[in-house]
């Protein structure tokens, strides 16, 4: 009997190995707990609070969950609190009606009074955690994370689809980057020299947008600061970054320019003191102009106008510089990082402190590729 | 001359065999072995340790040339004698059966983590072994065919991490030599245990079609997994930095992150499928090598002796899966088998000069 199977799978090898591959496969799926798709809980986002319950910090951390009904997806917040991150997981999963899976989440939303106490935490259980996406954004918003999550975005998408669009087309103007992903918030809170930045989020005019930055000190929000200086901020900071830099004499009269940003920086030692110099290379188009006569035709208003949009340039650099070396006390210029490239790393060196104490010098090249079709 | 087409390796068939013996899951851990260590200099370092793979490159593939026709094991027993050229190779073909054990070891961990966490690391052995070893059984023509396919499946997963210039810095490896070159030269001497496996040339070559340059052929295969081991480490510096990488366990599968596709989710799930090929070729490549050895002991074909070796190997293997044991090999026998290595080529190279010397004047 047995000889004759043998042969017979000798003779059949592509028969053997089908045989041998399924029995493979099922002592694997033996013993393992599969669920099907419907009853596996989807997180769209994720929001990390923090609350004050009998006197205690304790986490919370809300999961706006996809729910499918007669064909439409809506979202439904879940919140589990405790006071460890993780166990947030089994006070949630109580009243979850569905198998927890994370890695398809699109936001994270941490509320600006978790952020003040640090997200070291957060980081800590999303780093060790493999199947989590690392693509992520993350924002800090003004309200609670909770109450973003459950805030009713008028084109019908969830909270965490409306945050991650809204966010990957932040880059077009005001000189923010895309760099605002989890992996990203790792590498610059774990990093010599490099500061974490944040978009920061609030519900204004029932409406949820981006109001400005958050500034980090390694891993705790120090400051948030408005839309304005986070424009001069990124375009001080960031390389590649889009934005316009206006002139404005009055209401009627004004030229806005549309730039792509390069910044270098060099420094040097002067007395036991760090000069940082930055070098921003702005390059781009003139979009509107009613401010300067015969720009077409003269080359010499050309010019002019690139002085006067390098002068208004580093008038505004400056105008935050000092602001952030006063008031911030934050390197989140990064300037720390290119001092350490040639300094040295490791040197225990408090590049924040170093920065707000040095002099920093800001000059601008501005240079008008196209000035569009005409004058009108 | 038909039998010499269908049975032997091509000259990129061998090139695909010898980078099929030595790369492998090894490429995840490298960078964060060397950043511990030296931190942004740790591609400096890698760079140094290839100094052992040339060197047995180029030992082995002058053997090969002096000896077309007899592979190393019968070499050792007409220069030594049956008993101590038996007991040489017997020891020679030990360090494959070591490292396939660690090679399992590492790649159970990693599966265990990022690819199939809901199995438990018996499973896992079970199946690398079963179907690593089948393949190995078909002989050095098939792995070597094998080793091509998988080399396609490589190649652009590798290429893929260009996009690290587009995130990264390069400013991540200033300042060079932070560290010092005595401490880069003493941690290169880890490196070594992911840069070996060109021993097997010696072992394969007499399966070569005539007329095939061994020198190039080896060499191309040194300098493709050279770029992609240095690569490894460089590319992990420039997106994450000095300081994070030794706080991953296989700081090269972060890299991943950096690239954005859409519609996939997760690019890294891709490369950890190639790259659980590249490991299954690593083992069967050593298994492949280990069994050449025993084969030539008892004279029965390789099959049947797996019904010994395997269940030997899996238990080896499973034992192996404890972190701390395996360490404690990984960080012992390779430095051992690095000198065996080099003196014993060496020797051999040195003997069948002197020999050939001799026959010539005489």
């Amino acid at each position: 009997m047995l000889k004759a199977l043998k042969k017979y799978f000798t003779d059949n090898r592509v028969l053997a190995i089908a045989v041998i591959s399924f029995v493979l496969y099922i002592y694997c799926k033996a013993g393992n707990k599969f669920v099907p798709i419907e009853e596996i809980a989807i997180p769209s986002a994720i929001g990390y609070d923090f609350e004050n319950i009998d006197e205690e910090t304790k986490y919370g951390v809300s999961l706006s969950i996809y729910t499918y009904s007669d064909g439409n997806v809506e979202t439904t917040v879940f919140t589990g609190k405790a006071n460890t991150v993780p166990e947030t997981r089994s006070t949630r999963q109580v009243e979850l009606t569905g198998k927890f899976l994370l890695g398809l989440e699109k936001v994270v939303v941490i509320s600006d009074e978790a952020a003040r106490f640090g997200i070291k935490n957060l980081l800590e259980a999303l780093w060790v955690n493999p199947a989590i996406n690392d693509n992520a954004y993350f924002v800090v918003s003004k309200e609670k994370a909770e109450g973003i999550l459950n805030f009713k975005v008028e084109s019908k998408k969830s909270p965490g689809d409306y945050i991650d669009h809204l966010m990957s087309h932040l880059d077009t103007f005001n000189f923010f980057s895309e760099n605002y992903k989890m992996i990203d918030v790792i590498i610059r809170a774990e990093s010599e020299g490099r500061s974490v930045v944040l978009p920061y989020i609030e519900i204004k005019d029932d409406k949820l947008k981006v109001t400005g930055m958050a500034l980090f000190k390694k891993d705790k929000l120090v400051k948030s600061i408005g839309l304005e200086e986070a424009r001069v901020m990124n375009l001080l900071r960031e390389n590649n970054a889009q934005g316009i830099i206006q002139l404005r004499k009055s209401t009627k009269s004004y030229l806005s320019f549309y730039g792509t940003s390069k910044r270098t920086v060099d420094y040097k030692i002067e007395e036991d003191k760090f000069v940082f110099d930055i070098k921003l290379k702005i390059k781009g188009s003139v979009v509107s102009n009613s401010m300067y006569k015969n720009l077409v035709k003269d080359t010499e208003v050309k010019k002019t106008i690139e002085k006067d949009l390098k002068r208004e340039a580093e008038k505004l650099s400056y105008g935050f510089i000092k602001k952030m070396q006063k008031d911030y006390e934050v390197d989140c210029l990064e300037l720390g990082r290119c001092a350490a490239e040639k300094y040295g790393r490791r040197k225990n060196i408090d590049w924040d402190k170093v920065v707000s104490e040095s002099e920093i010098n800001v000059s601008a090249d501005v240079k008008i590729v196209d000035i569009g079709r005409g004058d009108l | 001359m038909d039998k010499e087409k269908y049975e032997k390796l091509t000259s990129s068939q061998l090139t695909a065999c010898l980078s099929g013996f030595v790369l492998g899951a090894g490429v995840l851990i490298l960078p964060r072995i060397l950043a511990e260590a030296v931190y942004q200099d740790a591609w400096i370092s890698a760079c140094i340790a290839l100094v052992y793979p040339l060197y047995i490159v180029l030992v082995s593939s002058y053997i090969a040339k002096e000896h077309p026709e007899n592979n190393i094991l019968n070499i050792n027993r007409k220069y030594f004698g049956k008993f101590f050229g038996n007991m040489i190779n017997g020891i020679f073909g030990l360090q494959f059966f070591i490292y396939s054990g660690t090679v399992i070891g590492d790649y159970n961990r990693i599966a265990e983590i990022s690819i199939v966490g809901f199995l438990s690391p018996l499973k896992v052995i079970i199946f690398c072994i079963i179907a690593t070893a089948y393949a190995a059984s078909k002989g050095v023509k098939v792995f070597g065919k094998l080793s091509e396919v998988i080399n396609v499946f490589i190649i652009p997963v590798i290429l893929i991490t260009l996009f690290v210039f587009k995130e990264g810095s390069i400013g991540n490896f200033k300042p060079a030599f932070d560290a010092g070159l005595p401490d880069i030269i003493k941690i290169s001497k880890s490196a070594l245990y992911f840069y070996i496996g060109f021993e097997g040339l010696v072992l394969i070559h007499p399966y070569v079609q005539k007329g095939v340059d061994i020198k190039k052929a080896s060499l191309k295969a040194f300098a493709f997994c050279s770029i992609i081991w240095v690569w490894s480490v460089a590319a992990t510096i420039i997106y994450l930095g000095p300081d994070l990488i030794k706080k991953s366990l296989w700081p090269f599968t972060l890299v991943y992150s950096s690239v954005n596709f859409p519609i996939i989710n997760n690019v890294r799930y891709i490369f950890m499928f190639s790259w659980s090929l590249a490991t299954f070729r690593l083992l069967s490549g050593h298994i492949l090598l280990s069994h050449t050895v025993i084969n030539d002991f008892i004279k029965i074909n390789m099959s049947s002796i797996f019904y010994v070796t395997l269940p030997l190997l899996g238990a080896y293997a499973y034992i192996a899966t404890d972190t701390l044991i395996r360490q404690k090999i990984v960080n012992t026998i390779p430095l051992f088998y690095v000198i065996f290595n080099i003196l014993f080529l060496s020797s051999i190279m040195l003997i069948s000069r002197f020999k050939k010397k001799g026959t010539s004047k005489g």
